[in-house]
């Protein structure tokens, strides 16, 4: 609007323009390209595709207490490292925290009938014994964030005596109630969602499906908005860096094993069986009230995949006496990434583990 | 189409989005019906969309002639809600209601964008505009209609029969490479299984291997405790070193002194050794024997802790 010609956000030359044009097609239709998860670490166990990642210190050592980062089945787990200077474990581990992080990998057909049962009594134990090992550690703190909250939970509720000392739940949904979950609520109803059929035909439910489902919640945002704040930038010579990890992340969904699925979908959404202390883990009943550490629950206001009150019902299901809920003006994922994390959420974690990791 | 942009019309925007214009015009056309094959749209939407663009994009043209964006812009939505209206006047079922949103939606955004400042007159600042003033009403717009139930429901139909069909597809796609003796995917997702049952085997044989030798080992509070207390004489062994060193340094002075006292005792007698040497040496000895001693120990103490340094210079 400043140009004579009143095409003032034209670049000068037409080529230029094009230039940007390309550049934009290109990240369309290619995908985002962007380094992630470069904080350096290394592989301390593996077990089919999951693998526990060591973080190396870049200080000496200030608490006694590891931390463990669980991340959910959907999706890969940098987001917790997304890049330099956007990155909460980079932050950790800057602080002079020992961090570990458990990545799942990316399940093949061969995992398709993997379940809970697998994942909360076999994976995390073990991962959580290498971490105890290599920490020359009795105890430790769990992060688990969305799903890996929840996997988390019902960890802590069926070994609280294995050397939990903090437990924290980042968007981590408990309570799945049908007026709890939004649109899910509808979404996945008994009368319109039958999970065996999706499995019986995929094995593992394919990555898009998932990120469809979710991206379809807010579908104006995450279709158009998106790429409306691409051409911005692009247009304005803004720093793409960011925009593009987190593109990159968002289309980096990963399968979920279908029997995993199945449960999720099944006594999760359609029966809320976790808070009706209904959820049996090979005969092990999952009792949230057992969990007796310290809580630290976070949740987003503006999260739509785990709502407010999806979040906030742990604080009445755990017998913890030392428990707090923090809820942050912030989405799903803003929660963790970006200038807002960086000012809110990863000062709050640090401040309440330090406190609780010496 | 690039070429054309760069060799024809570098400071003709409106050249450029004529030609943006015609050329997506054609793609729809081509992609829509153009070579005549079937295509499946149960609303046909599309078709009437594409209708609408092409009546309208002799309007747009004039306008482009006329080389005034604001009445590009102002053409520009009377086409879209044009378009729209013919859509919403031609589509007998529209369960979800979605034309008649959306044209209300469009005639919303009109009123909106020429209300006050006018558009701007700028295609990317226009767009970028147009999805700020238009993404809360669209929003709102698409999660009515997918929050209800005749959304979910065709939903519900789209995937039984997309699943049915993926079903049918994989078991087809076993069945024929079963037939032509060539491996399935279920065979190496099998053999696959096979190595992880054996990897969990491994780790679990790891796992009661490292939990006897955490059985035999001792606790982590007194692995903590002995490291601390490791420190600890590590401290007080350099303290040793550095008072060793001192005597050292203290020695050879010392023995520097006696040395420049005697010559001078001697100068004064005439030759006479001095009275106090033989006391004097006595002493250095056992003070030199003392630190060799500790200093031996010290080494001992940190060879048996792995530690050893190089000792100081006795």
């Amino acid at each position: 609007m400043s140009g004579a010609n009143g095409w003032g956000m034209l670049p000068p030359s037409m080529e230029q323009a094009l230039e940007k044009y390309t550049t934009g097609m290109q990240i369309i239709t290619e995908g985002a390209r962007a380094e992630t998860g470069q904080t350096p670490k290394e592989v301390i166990w593996t077990r089919n595709k999951a693998k526990l990642y060591h973080y190396e210190p870049v200080i000496e050592k200030r608490y006694r207490v590891p931390i463990l980062l669980v991340y959910a089945l959907i999706n890969r787990p940098y987001v917790l490292d997304l890049m330099p200077g956007n990155s909460l474990v980079e932050y950790l581990v800057g602080q002079g925290f020992d961090v570990y992080m458990l990545d799942w990998g990316i399940p093949g057909d061969e995992d398709k009938d993997l379940t809970f049962e697998e994942y909360v009594l076999d994976y995390i134990p073990r991962a959580l014994a290498k971490v105890k090992r290599a920490a020359h550690a009795d105890e430790f703190s769990l992060l688990g964030y969305c799903m890996g909250g929840t996997m988390t939970a019902m960890y802590a509720a069926l070994f609280p005596d294995a050397g939990i000392k903090n437990l924290l739940l980042l968007t981590a949904p408990i309570d799945f109630s049908p007026d709890n979950v939004g649109l899910y609520g509808l979404w996945t109803s008994e009368k319109y969602l039958n999970p065996d059929r999706i499995v019986d035909a995929f094995g593992n439910v394919p990555g898009d499906f998932i990120d469809t489902g979710n991206r379809m919640l807010k579908p104006v945002t995450n279709y158009v908005g998106t790429y409306a704040t691409m051409w911005d930038r692009i247009m304005q010579d803004k720093s793409m860096d960011t925009w593009l990890a987190m593109n990159k992340w968002v289309n980096d969904g990963i399968p979920f094993p279908g029997a995993t699925f199945r449960q999720w979908i099944r006594e999760f959404y359609q029966q809320n069986k976790l808070v009706k202390g209904g959820i049996q883990l090979r005969g092990r009943r999952v009792d949230l009230s057992d969990i007796r550490c310290a809580v630290l629950n976070i949740a987003g206001k503006k999260d739509h995949i785990c709502t407010l009150p999806q979040a906030e019902a742990t604080m009445r299901l755990i017998s913890s006496r030392d428990s707090e809920f923090f809820v942050l003006d912030a989405g799903h994922v803003g929660l963790l990434t970006g200038s807002e994390a960086k000012k809110q959420l990863w000062p709050k974690v640090r401040d309440w583990l330090s406190k609780r990791s010496g | 189409m690039s070429q054309k942009m760069k060799s024809g019309s570098n400071s003709d925007a409106t050249a450029l989005w004529r030609q943006w214009y015609d050329n997506a015009t054609k793609v729809w056309t081509n992609t829509l019906g153009g070579d005549g094959e079937a295509y499946l749209d149960p609303f046909g939407v599309y078709r009437l969309w594409l209708k609408g663009a092409q009546e309208s994009q002799g309007h747009a043209e004039q306008a482009l002639q006329q080389m005034d964006p604001v009445e590009l812009w102002k053409e520009w939505f009377d086409a879209a809600a044009g378009m729209w209206r013919t859509v919403a006047g031609s589509t007998p079922v529209d369960p979800l209601g979605l034309t008649t949103q959306w044209l209300e939606m469009v005639e919303e955004t009109r009123a909106k964008a020429f209300s006050k400042d006018g558009p701007p007159l700028d295609p990317l600042s226009f767009f970028r505009e147009w999805y700020e003033r238009t993404s809360e009403t669209w929003s709102t717009v698409v999660g009515d209609v997918i929050g209800t139930e005749a959304f979910i429901q065709s939903a519900s139909r789209f995937l039984d029969s997309y699943t049915s069909y993926q079903r049918t597809l994989r078991q087809t796609a076993e069945t024929q490479l079963h037939n032509m003796q060539m491996p399935t995917r279920s065979d190496i997702a099998r053999v696959a299984g096979l190595v992880v049952a054996l990897e969990d085997k491994v780790d679990l044989l790891q796992d009661a291997f490292e939990a006897r030798a955490d059985e035999q080992a001792p606790p982590a509070v007194m692995l903590d405790a002995v490291t601390a207390l490791d420190k600890r004489i590590s401290g007080i062994e350099a303290k040793v070193d550095a008072l060793l060193s001192s005597l050292a340094r203290l020695e050879t002075d010392s023995r520097a002194a006696a040395a420049a006292a005697r010559e001078h005792g001697q100068a004064d007698s005439g030759g006479r050794p001095a009275r106090r040497a033989p006391a004097q040496r006595a002493s250095r000895t056992s003070a030199a024997s003392a630190a060799a001693t500790r200093t031996g120990r010290t080494n001992e103490s940190r060879a048996r802790r792995g530690t050893t340094k190089k000792g100081p210079e006795a």
